[in-house]
C-alpha cells in the first residue's frame, strides 16, 4: 500500500482513468439517442447496454451530467407511497438501490436511516395511520410509532415544536427510508454506460428531433444531425422543451423546488425527519451537513434561482424541531426544476410518435425512482412495448381519466 | 373553453389537463394581500417579470 501511495506520488501521468470518454464528435447514426445526462437518461443507457445488447447509444446532455434534478435533489429514498402501482413501482427502485453501489462499482453512500412523517394533530394521525395500512397491505415495511419512539430515536428533537405549531402525536415510520450521494449516481451509471460502448457527449444541445410520417428519423444537435429511430426524453424540468420539438401536448407546470445545506456536524441525526405540517424534511448526509429542503415554490417558473424568503423560512421551521441548531449556519443554497403532474405521478413510456419515449413527469419524487425508471424505460426502448410497472404512467392516462394519485405521499406542503 | 357538451373526451381532457408548458407570457390571478383585491398579472414564466398588470373589469371581463 505506501509503495503504491509513493508510485502514485511520483506518476507524471494520471494514473486512474477517467469516469467516462469525452468523444470528439458525435456519429452519423446511433440505434438510440437518449436526451438528458442525469441518472435516468444515463441509468436508461446503462440497462440498455447491459441487458438488452444496445451499445450503439448516444446519451446527449446540454451541460455537464447531473446537473439537472439529479445533482439537485435531498437524496431521499423510500417506498412508502399510497396507490399500488406507486407503492410497487418505488419498492422497485429501493430494492435496486440496496445492491446499486455493488452493481455500479462506485460507493453511492446508500445510507438506510429510517424515515419519519411526522403528525402535528389527532386527524393527522389517522392519515398517517390510513397510510401505514396501505404500505402493509402493499409489502412496504410501514408502521405508526407513538412520540416517546420518536424522541428515543432523535433526543435532539423537540416535539412541542417550541410552542409555535401544534405538537407531534406520532409519526409514520418506515425503515427502509435511506439517502444516498445523489451525484455518485449518474457518475456510476454514466461509467457503467461507457465502458459498454455508450457515448456520453455533454455540452451537446438538441435544437430539435425530426419526425416524419409519424414516427422519429433524427436528431438536430449544435454538433451536427443524428439519424435514429429511438429517442427518450429524459429531462424532467426541460420537458416542455422536448415535447414542443415533436408537437405533443403534456400537463406538466414547471415549478422550481429550492434545497440548503448546512455546515457539516458531527454525525447526530441518524434519520430522516419530515414534518407535512411544517412542510419540511431533513437529513444529515455522510460529510455531516443537514441537508434539508420544504414545499415547491408557490408560483410556476423555468428557473434554478434560489430565495431568501425560502431560506428563512426554511430556517424557521428547522429551529421549531431543533433548537439546538440555533448557531449553525447554513452554507449553500439552490433551486432546480419540477415537472409536474396533476396527480403527482411520473410520465413514462411510449407516446402516439413511433420512437418516441417520455420520461418525465418527476416533480418533486425523480431521484428515489432513478434505478426502476432506468430499467423500465431501458426495457420498453428495447422491445418497443411499456414494461409492466409503467403502463399505469402513460402519457394517455389524463385522456382516459385514470390518474395515478399520489398527492398524498409524493410531496409536503398540500 | 370549449363547450362540455360538444365535445368528445378526448377534447376534453385534453382542455382540463394539457398545455403547451414552453417559457411564456402567461396570465396569472394573483391577490394583493394589504387591500385584498384580485387581480390579473401578465408575467413571463422564464424571467419572473411582470409584462403588465389590471383588474378584471378594466380588460371588459374577457374570459380565459
Amino acid at each position: 500500500m505506501p509503495h503504491r501511495l509513493l508510485k502514485f506520488a511520483l506518476s507524471q501521468d494520471y494514473p486512474e482513468s477517467r469516469m467516462f470518454r469525452a468523444p470528439e464528435r458525435l456519429k452519423d447514426e446511433y440505434d438510440a439517442v437518449i436526451i438528458g445526462g442525469g441518472g435516468h437518461g444515463l441509468g436508461t443507457a446503462y440497462y440498455l447496454a447491459r441487458d438488452h445488447g444496445i451499445h450503439n447509444v448516444a446519451v446527449l446532455e446540454k451541460d455537464y451530467i447531473g446537473s439537472g434534478g439529479t445533482g439537485r435533489n435531498t437524496a431521499i429514498v423510500r417506498s412508502n407511497y399510497l396507490t399500488p402501482e406507486g407503492a410497487a413501482f418505488y419498492q422497485t427502485s429501493l430494492e435496486l438501490f440496496q445492491d446499486l453501489s455493488r452493481d455500479l462499482d462506485l460507493n453511492l453512500f446508500y445510507s438506510e436511516r429510517g424515515h419519519f412523517t411526522m403528525a402535528h394533530s389527532p386527524a393527522s394521525l389517522n392519515t398517517q395511520r390510513w397510510r401505514a395500512e396501505v404500505n402493509k397491505s402493499l409489502g412496504i415495511d410501514s408502521r405508526m410509532v407513538d412520540p416517546g419512539f420518536i424522541q428515543e430515536c432523535v433526543p435532539e428533537l423537540d416535539l412541542t415544536c417550541g410552542g409555535h405549531q401544534a405538537p407531534i402525536y406520532g409519526a409514520l415510520y418506515h425503515p427502509p427510508g435511506a439517502i444516498a450521494r445523489h451525484d455518485a449516481v449518474a457518475w456510476g451509471y454514466a461509467r457503467g454506460a461507457d465502458e459498454r460502448g455508450v457515448e456520453i457527449h455533454q455540452q451537446t444541445t438538441v435544437t430539435d428531433i425530426e419526425v416524419r410520417d409519424g414516427a422519429v428519423v433524427g436528431v438536430h444537435t449544435d454538433k451536427g444531425f443524428i439519424k435514429t429511430r429511438k429517442v427518450l426524453s429524459a429531462v424532467a424540468g426541460w420537458t416542455t422543451s422536448t415535447t414542443e420539438m415533436v408537437g405533443l401536448r403534456t400537463p406538466l407546470v414547471i415549478y422550481p423546488l429550492q434545497a440548503f445545506v448546512t455546515e457539516p456536524l458531527k454525525p447526530w441525526l441518524n434519520n430522516i425527519v419530515v414534518s407535512a405540517s411544517m412542510h419540511l424534511y431533513v437529513s444529515q448526509s455522510s460529510r455531516g451537513e443537514l441537508v434539508a429542503g420544504a414545499s415547491l415554490d408557490p408560483y410556476e417558473l423555468i428557473s434554478m434561482r434560489s430565495t431568501l424568503g425560502f431560506a428563512e423560512g426554511l430556517a424557521g421551521h428547522m429551529l421549531d424541531l431543533f433548537p439546538c441548531l440555533g448557531q449553525i449556519n447554513v452554507m449553500r443554497q439552490w433551486g432546480g426544476l419540477c415537472d409536474m403532474t396533476p396527480d403527482f405521478s411520473p410520465i413514462m413510456g411510449t407516446t402516439p410518435i413511433d420512437g418516441f419515449y417520455i420520461d418525465a413527469g418527476w416533480g418533486t419524487w425523480g431521484f428515489k425512482a432513478t434505478p426502476v425508471s432506468a430499467m423500465t424505460m431501458a426495457h420498453t426502448m428495447a422491445t418497443g412495448e411499456n414494461h409492466e410497472l409503467i403502463r399505469p404512467f402513460g402519457l394517455s392516462r389524463f385522456s382516459d381519466f385514470q390518474l395515478v394519485g399520489e398527492k398524498g405521499a409524493a410531496s409536503v406542503g398540500h | 373553453m370549449p363547450d362540455g357538451a360538444a365535445v368528445n373526451d378526448q377534447e376534453w381532457a385534453d382542455y382540463v389537463f394539457h398545455r403547451r408548458g414552453e417559457p411564456a407570457v402567461k396570465r396569472e390571478w394573483w391577490y394583493h394581500i394589504p387591500s385584498g383585491v384580485w387581480f390579473i398579472a401578465e408575467r413571463d414564466n422564464r424571467t419572473d417579470e411582470f409584462v403588465r398588470s389590471y383588474l378584471y373589469e378594466q380588460e371588459g371581463g374577457q374570459h380565459g
